[in-house]
């Protein structure tokens, strides 16, 4: 097996960025090498819908702009017929889940590595986003269950509310690869005045 | 000098703490919580400018963003900023200001002459005079500009950084006066988010210089008690020093927040932004903004010395300076007659009262008389003496009973400030941004807020309710109503007690008749930063102007930087009279952001410069190509390697290289940035073919086909190779910069005109890595990097693709070429895409396989006659232009097909693609040069077409082009001309595009 690479091959974390008080109210973590699969069906189609809860345990969320996970997997909806699927580094589930699927219409295409996760937190993170991100992420329009499709500083991106960080409230953030470096660097630039610390990549699944 | 003097208590300056700055070039200080004009004003400095036109002395006349006169350039070299106003310019210590205007100095300016010309100078006189001849406007408008001034524009890049915040809430607030703190305080108490923005440095807007008690307490202890309660809700964001610059569609407002300009340049941490544009969306908005109060139109009211008479009572009140030893008052309006008290408890002689009412309101009479102020009711300034430093004397007269004429002349009365008030202006432009159309209070004598148009209420003076009562209580319920429209009920306010008078109402007075003291030039000013004058409205009246939007326009009333927030409703109440209507009937010209002016930095904040200002796409390979020292080429917003150059090599020397090594041993480029879409679904080949013009019936599963797609209009729109995975699931290439239109366009035609196919589409461009191995060893390098897949031409044809693994990465390989070599190109998981591509490097290098860049891409293309759309196509090429009708199918429907029968493109003698050789092999044509049949027809020279692609062949040695010539396809051997802007012209001939293999022999070997 040869070895993988992130997009941000070219940060060398992590980096330490003190604000203007010493301190850093946001932190960055890169998530790589999760599996991410846009999957396409037909939720009225219940072999569909039971093709996938069967694979990842997941009830696929109908609700525009919701997610739901289960254990390490999650289900984001990005439109009527269209769901972002994230989860450990397993072929497994994947061939399984292509392999049910084969009689329905239907596509699931692999995209773990046309995409990455920057997992964000700290007090300030809700700023520094806002310094780019047009939506309301105010946790009365943006909570638990939440999933979001925007842009941050030109870059599209999937924005994913994460309640369960040990660290307190976190964002995942999903960005296309070639844009990854852009938005890393965007949000360091966005973040200096407050601080920042750019933590090494979480490697476990 | 002046006998204006700093008052020894009061106001809300710090006089602990002496602040050092520079005016003119000259030493001066003041204190924290002064502005420059207030700190000049303190130390005697009048004159703060000249005029735009007539370059007449000018002081200053109000305190804040109104001010038309004091404009001042803050800050040296790059730091330096133009046009601000000085009554808004917080102090710092090393402030340095210059006046705009006035040339040599401010003293002395030449262009006072035209002062005395005036009467040369009517409304209008720069187009009657300078418009011809016409050719020759240039040359005057650098004179005139010069001559006008307004500052200069730093010429160095900005040393600081601008930010933007997006922000929402339920309860925006414009202003924090009376109104719009209870607004604040009533919304945020239910619960509401709630932002709160005040373009000064401190909230209270008037109860900061305004002698009225309020819940038992001063002005200014109310606000801090307020202000500590709002914040401390954690809803609720208050910003200072920061303007509602404008206010858009949807409850979208702009504000423009300056964060270290109070601090001075470069003494703020640099990682503060100097400013951040705000993009607020509101669910309510409350505008309280308040009222500016209109100037009075007479003789020489332009003078240093004559003021608003708010003003007036802010500097003394506020900054706690008399502004001279003697005063008097001249109003159409009861609130005017606070300046003449504020002035008395400054230690100003107060002279008179001129008040143009036959009755003053009793209060205010009762109150200055006590002064022993003499009031001159039902009397006018006609016109002021000025000498040095500015007002001298103003005359007094009495006023006919319509206000037309005067009936007889007081005398003069010596006075160094007169504080005028006409009236109060409400500030509707948030609300006339918003789309709403201001009416006409016949009472007030002002214009209103009309019907909100969006979720906008005004409170207070800006809604024409000009008492401290009447501003809490509307104050109060905007609030609290905006709170609960936006779903947050239950707010309260409990309105402090206010001392309030009655008042009595005003008398409007538009323009005063003039007086003894006029001479010839009458000027009774309406704009005081463009010098218009009531006669230039009255001019542009009599010469047939009607609408108010064209007379300002004619008369630049309105057009300066304060863009007429003194003397624009002035100026259409004259041009009202004129035309025998009513103000209402003129109605105003159209008020628009943004309301004082923003920076050019705030405006860009930080999109800018080379990392921020569009995204950088990077491939997987990217940080491979810097350290090879790659040369890169924006293509899109991707950054693709252009060439690499090796040490001592120019770009000719490295592409040369490249083609020749790609054409003789092996090369490899990163094309991963072409577009990629997957396309699934059992009607998958149906959408193929009416996407294409041609036929995908009939493409079986590992096959690999070249498609054009055309635009409605018949034109190429965009190419590339097509492989079919397996049945009802294919991998479509696109062009890199026209990937995200072709997905867009894909789905609009399957969303909108064939919901019926079965058909999903998804983008891989992010997901494949993907290199290009191309020359004639590529087979066999591909074999030493461990491919697992037959290469043999037998088993694995030119146009097929196959699903592997090359050096123990799963990887598809598809024999598609573009360089027209033999060349296999592998696509791998794109997080593996680095691990490949050093693969490849590591087995190639007993090779020499070279790396090459675009330029090599596009010669070797070029070389096969292989077009780039957008390069050799611009939206007026059918595929049959480029001589490809076998790509088009004739039997089968597709979007495009019917416009390739209009007359036009079915046509003789449209632009063709050929191939170019000029005559001297060694002479490379410019890309884009113009085609001539014949170098020395007469002008006009009939164009024949122009050079798409060009470039020196080192396989072949010497130069090629590609040209879209009209008829080309039949004129092969034809001798034509390429005329060149440097007046030189190239022979060249006429040949087939396709310069090397013609039989395809390479790509298939």
């Amino acid at each position: 097996m040869s070895f993988r690479q992130s997009p941000l091959i070219e940060i060398e974390t992590p980096i330490h960025g003190p604000g203007v008080a010493a301190q850093a109210s946001f932190w960055i973590q890169e998530r790589p090498f999760r599996t991410h699969i846009n999957l396409r069906g037909d939720p009225a189609d219940a072999g569909f819908t039971e093709a996938v809860a069967h694979t990842i345990g997941i009830s696929l969320p109908v609700d525009p702009n919701t997610c739901a996970s289960k254990d390490n997997w999650g289900a984001c909806w990005l439109a009527p017929d269209e769901w972002l699927l994230i989860g450990p580094k397993d072929q497994d589930s994947t061939r399984d889940l292509g392999q049910r699927l084969v009689p329905l219409h239907h596509a699931l295409t692999e995209v773990s590595g046309g995409q990455t996760v920057f997992r964000v937190g700290g007090d300030g993170w809700r700023d520094v986003l806002a310094s780019a991100c047009p939506l309301d992420l105010h946790p009365r329009a943006f909570r638990a269950g939440a999933c979001a499709q925007t842009v941050i500083a030109h870059a599209n991106v999937v924005l994913i509310y994460a309640g369960d960080d040990p660290r307190g409230e976190a964002l995942d953030i999903v960005v296309r690869r070639s844009f990854a470096d852009h938005l890393a660097r965007w949000l360091m630039d966005a973040a200096a005045e407050g601080g920042f610390e750019f933590l090494a990549p979480a490697t476990s699944s | 000098m002046s006998t204006a003097r700093r008052l020894e208590r009061g106001g809300l300056i710090d006089r602990s703490r002496r602040i050092h700055f520079k005016f003119n070039g000259r030493d001066y200080s003041g204190h924290p919580g002064d502005t420059l004009a207030s700190a000049l004003l303190a130390q005697g400095v009048r004159l703060f400018g000249r005029s735009f036109k007539y370059h007449r002395p000018r002081g200053v006349v109000g305190a804040g963003a109104e001010e038309p006169n004091a404009l001042v350039q803050v800050g040296e070299g790059a730091y330096r900023t133009p046009n601000l106003r000085a009554t808004q310019v917080e102090l710092y210590e090393g402030l340095t200001a210059r006046t705009v205007n006035g040339w040599p100095n401010l003293a002395f300016d030449i262009g006072a002459i035209n002062n005395r010309l005036s009467r040369l100078l009517p409304a209008g006189f720069y187009y009657k005079t300078f418009m011809w001849p016409r050719f020759a406007w240039l040359r005057y408008e650098h004179h005139i500009r010069h001559a006008a001034g307004l500052g200069h524009a730093p010429s160095l890049p900005d040393p600081d950084h601008y930010d933007k915040r997006h922000a929402h809430c339920d309860v925006f607030i414009a202003g924090a006066g009376p109104a719009g703190l209870v607004a604040a305080l009533g919304a945020a108490r239910a619960g509401a988010r709630v932002m709160l923005v005040d373009e000064q440095a401190q909230l209270g807007g008037s109860l900061l210089h305004a002698p009225a008690a309020i819940g038992g307490g001063s002005g200014p202890e109310w606000v801090s008690e307020l202000e500590a309660e709002l914040k401390s809700c954690p809803e609720v964001t208050v910003l200072t020093r920061a303007t509602v610059s404008g206010y858009y569609d949807h409850n979208f407002l702009v504000v423009n927040e300056r964060r270290t300009d109070h601090v001075g340049p470069g003494q703020s941490d640099s990682r503060l932004s100097r400013e951040r544009l705000w993009r607020v969306r509101a669910k309510q908005v409350v505008i309280a903004t308040g009222a500016i109060e209109r100037p009075l139109v007479f003789d020489g009211n332009d003078t240093p010395g004559v003021m608003l008479a708010s003003a007036v009572s802010t500097y003394i009140r506020r900054y706690a300076l008399a502004p001279g030893r003697s005063g008097a008052v001249f109003t159409n309006n009861d609130s005017g007659y606070q300046a003449a008290l504020d002035m008395v408890s400054a230690g100003m002689d107060v002279r008179a009262v001129v008040d143009a009412r036959e009755k003053p309101g009793a209060s205010v009479l009762a109150a200055v008389s006590a002064h022993g102020i003499p009031v001159y009711p039902g009397s006018v300034v006609p016109a002021v003496r000025s000498g040095l430093q500015g007002l001298q004397q103003i005359e007094l007269a009495t006023l006919s009973p319509g206000g037309d004429d005067i009936l007889s002349h007081k005398g003069l009365v010596d006075c160094q400030v007169l504080a005028m008030s006409g009236g109060w202006s409400p500030a509707v432009h948030l609300h006339s941004q918003s789309g709403g159309r201001p009416r006409y209070d016949e009472a007030h004598a002002c214009f209103v807020p009309g019907p909100s148009v969006q979720a906008e209420r005004s409170a207070g003076a800006c809604r024409g309710s000009f008492t401290l009562s009447a501003c809490l209580h509307e104050g109060a319920d905007a609030g609290i109503s905006a709170a609960a429209q936006s779903g947050w009920p239950g707010g309260y306010v409990d309105i402090p007690a206010t001392e309030e008078i009655d008042e009595a109402p005003l008398q409007a007075l538009w323009e005063v008749p003039a007086g003894t003291l006029s001479g010839d030039g009458v000027k009774k000013f309406l704009d005081f930063q463009n010098d218009t004058t009531a006669a230039d409205i009255r001019l542009a009246a009599r010469e047939g102007y009607r609408s108010i939007e064209h007379v300002k326009r004619y008369t630049a009333l309105g057009f300066g930087t304060d863009q007429g927030k003194l003397g624009n409703i002035n100026g259409l109440a004259i041009l009202a009279g004129a035309l025998g209507k009513s103000p209402g009937e003129v109605g105003t010209t159209t008020f628009r952001p943004n309301y004082t002016p923003v920076t050019f930095g705030a405006v860009a904040g930080r999109t800018l410069g080379e990392q921020f200002f569009d995204p950088v796409r990077k491939t997987a390979i990217h940080a491979w190509h810097v350290r090879r020292g790659a040369e890169f080429e924006d293509v899109g917003q991707w950054k693709r390697p252009w060439f690499y150059p090796r040490e001592g090599e120019d770009m000719h020397a490295a592409v040369n290289r490249e083609c020749l090594a790609t054409r003789n041993g092996v090369g490899v480029l990163d094309a991963s940035t072409l577009g990629k879409i997957d396309i699934r679904g059992p009607d998958a080949a149906e959408f193929l073919n009416l996407l294409y013009t041609n036929n995908w019936d009939n493409l079986q599963p590992g096959r690999c086909r070249y498609g054009f797609m055309l635009g409605e209009d018949g034109m190429v729109m965009d190419d590339g190779v097509t492989s079919c995975l397996a049945p009802g699931h294919y991998l479509m290439t696109t062009t890199t910069g026209g990937a995200a239109a072709v997905m867009a366009w894909m789905e609009r035609w399957l969303q909108t005109e064939w919901p019926y196919l079965k058909v999903y589409l998804t983008s891989v461009t992010d997901q494949w890595s993907v290199m290009s191995v191309a020359g004639p060893d590529s087979r066999t390098v591909l074999k030493a990097a461990g491919c697992d897949l037959d290469l043999d031409t037998g088993t694995f044809p030119f146009m097929s693709m196959q699903a592997g693994q090359v050096g123990g990465i799963p990887a598809r390989v598809s024999r598609i070429s573009f360089s027209g070599e033999l060349a296999f190109e592998i696509s791998v998981d794109a997080n593996q895409g680095l691990a490949l591509w050093q693969a490849i490097m590591t087995a190639g290098r007993d090779y020499d396989i070279t790396p090459y860049g675009t330029e090599a891409m596009h010669v070797l293309r070029a070389e096969k006659g292989y077009v780039i759309v957008g390069q050799d196509t611009d939206g007026s090429v059918t595929p049959v232009d480029l001589g490809m009708d076998w790509i088009v199918s004739g039997k089968k429907d597709f979007i495009g097909k019917r416009s390739l029968c209009r007359s036009d493109t079915d046509r003789p003698n449209r632009k063709q693609l050929v191939g170019l050789k000029t005559e001297d092999p060694t002479r490379v044509l410019p890309e884009g040069a113009q085609l001539v049949n014949a170098p020395q027809t007469e002008r006009p020279v009939p164009m024949i077409g122009h050079v798409s692609s060009s470039y020196y062949s080192a396989n072949l040695g010497r130069s090629i082009a590609l040209a879209l010539v009209k008829g080309g396809l039949s004129r092969m051997g034809a001798r034509i001309f390429a005329q060149l802007m440097n007046g030189s012209v190239v022979p060249a001939t006429i040949c087939e595009p396709v310069f090397l293999d013609p039989e395809n022999q390479r790509a298939k070997s």
